[in-house]
């Protein structure tokens, strides 16, 4: 009874270990190759779930107007929309810029549906987006501005859509040329004509409030 | 696993979701693909139809009409190929910003390349007289659509007081004369006083356009004679009502006078 007792318990830990490592073996995988195991396993989804929710749900609130309750409604349909189409995944892009869209379309299509105008939220250290907007402005200007994140907030909600999101994703969520262009589906000249209006704009706005 | 992830996974598990099969996303970009494709294709059709419109009007005769040259231009236009063109350049373009991976591509080039190409397939079709067939087509089969397709040739030529006159050849009397039947089946005398370069050689059954001079009597003194082309005099002219046959070196229409 005992030795039987024994071999469970070992059998329970030889068991617990492999899935272990096999979880620890899944959680180091690319995003890439979590898609292809995802297509056979969805558990393996989990884990894309898990490596995007922070920063789509930050993304989804700050080119929107939705509550964190909204944005976490439309999170959960960005997931559940990007895993239906999973097979449409283009392995050429990378899989971040495919969810960013996939989130993008589904924050222009939830407002659609509202008949709103996304507005702006932000997350806390948004106003590093002064900063480096002003970079190429004189430093000691650039220095003399300080900006909270509602004063940014405020700029960025007054912006055009299309001016606001490339702000958004180029100096908050840090995406290159490359990567913008994959998420809003514009070719990479247009992208940068945007950034550059963009900052004009988002300089005008704020020269505007200085005055 | 974090409450979102357990969440979604719940939510796949419980309503059995699975991703969408491959094939449908590949059918479907190949199904805008193929729309892009024809989109091109009818751009060309319209392209030629287009080109026969302009190149087969008689651009120079808006003078014996009354009109400027604008105006004429202006009814003159085939409204419904630049109609057609410019809907398929959008479908065309529609479809292609709907394919996969379109943004890759400068659009500007896409979008001249695909208009060069519907222009060099469409010069292409004119060419071998497809055009020509098209607009034939739409004038027998949809004719309420002629007045936008091109300008009725029967209305401009058949102004015999304003020295516009076109029929055709029913009797050839002599080289400087012969009998036609205009587009309301009238008959007139052809006195011909072109210059020998504003003249084509008339021939029993041809249908001509003359500009000219009308005279009592059911005459008209020839300055000018053009001829139809082919797919033009099938859509001015009606299917001839009369047959037209040979006695001795004189020509004449069996239905309308007997041939001695």
């Amino acid at each position: 009874m005992a030795a039987a007792y024994i071999f469970l318990q070992a059998l329970i830990v030889i068991m617990t270990n492999t899935f272990s490592k096999e979880l620890s073996d899944i959680s180091q995988k690319t995003d890439e190759e979590l898609v292809a195991l995802a297509l056979n396993m969805p558990d393996a989804y989990a884990f894309l779930v898990d490596r995007y929710e922070e920063k789509l749900l930050r993304y989804i609130m700050r080119i929107s107007s939705s509550s964190k309750e909204d944005a976490e409604d439309i999170l959960q349909d960005v997931f559940l929309s990007a895993y239906k189409n999973l097979n449409d995944f283009d392995q050429t892009l990378k899989f971040s810029s495919w969810i960013y869209r996939i989130a993008h379309n589904k924050v222009i299509s939830h407002f659609r549906k509202v008949s709103a105008r996304p507005k702006t939220m932000t997350y806390e250290g948004d106003s590093q987006l002064l900063n480096v907007l002003a970079s190429d402005e004189d430093l000691a200007l650039a220095m003399e501005k300080k900006y909270t994140a509602q004063q940014v907030r405020e700029i960025l909600a007054e912006m055009d859509e299309r001016y606001r999101e490339v702000l958004v994703l180029k100096f908050l969520e840090e995406k290159d040329y490359k990567e913008i262009s994959d998420i809003l589906e514009k070719p990479m000249g247009t992208v940068a004509t945007l950034i550059n209006r963009a900052k004009k704009q988002f300089k005008e706005r704020s020269n505007t409030r200085n005055q | 696993m974090t409450t979102t992830s357990e969440k979604i996974i719940k939510t796949i598990k419980e309503s059995h979701l699975e991703p969408a099969p491959k094939w449908r996303f590949l059918a479907k970009n190949w199904v805008f693909w193929t729309l892009f494709a024809i989109a091109l294709v009818i751009g060309a059709l319209s392209f030629a139809t287009m080109l026969d419109v302009i190149v087969g009007h008689d651009w120079d005769i808006y003078p014996y009409l009354h009109k400027s040259f604008w105006t004429f231009l202006f009814i003159s236009l085939p409204y419904l190929w630049i109609i057609f063109l410019s809907l398929f350049a959008w479908a065309a373009y529609f479809n292609f910003i709907h394919t996969k991976g379109w943004y890759h591509h400068r659009v500007y080039l896409v979008v001249l390349a695909s208009a060069g190409l519907s222009v060099a397939a469409g010069c292409v079709l004119f060419y071998y007289g497809v055009g020509g067939k098209i607009e034939e087509s739409v004038s027998a089969n949809l004719p309420y659509l002629n007045a936008i397709s091109s300008v009725d040739k029967k209305t401009v030529w058949d102004h015999p007081d304003d020295g516009l006159l076109g029929g055709q050849v029913v009797l050839i009397e002599s080289s400087s004369q012969f009998m036609i039947q205009d587009l309301e089946n009238k008959q007139w005398q052809v006195i011909d006083e072109s210059a020998a370069d504003k003249h084509v050689e008339v021939e029993i059954g041809e249908k001509v356009k003359i500009i000219g001079q009308e005279k009592a009597g059911n005459t008209f003194v020839a300055k000018e004679i053009r001829e139809w082309d082919p797919h033009e005099a099938k859509r001015a002219f009606p299917k001839p009502k009369q047959t037209l046959r040979q006695s001795g070196s004189s020509v004449c229409a069996t239905q309308e006078k007997s041939c001695d």
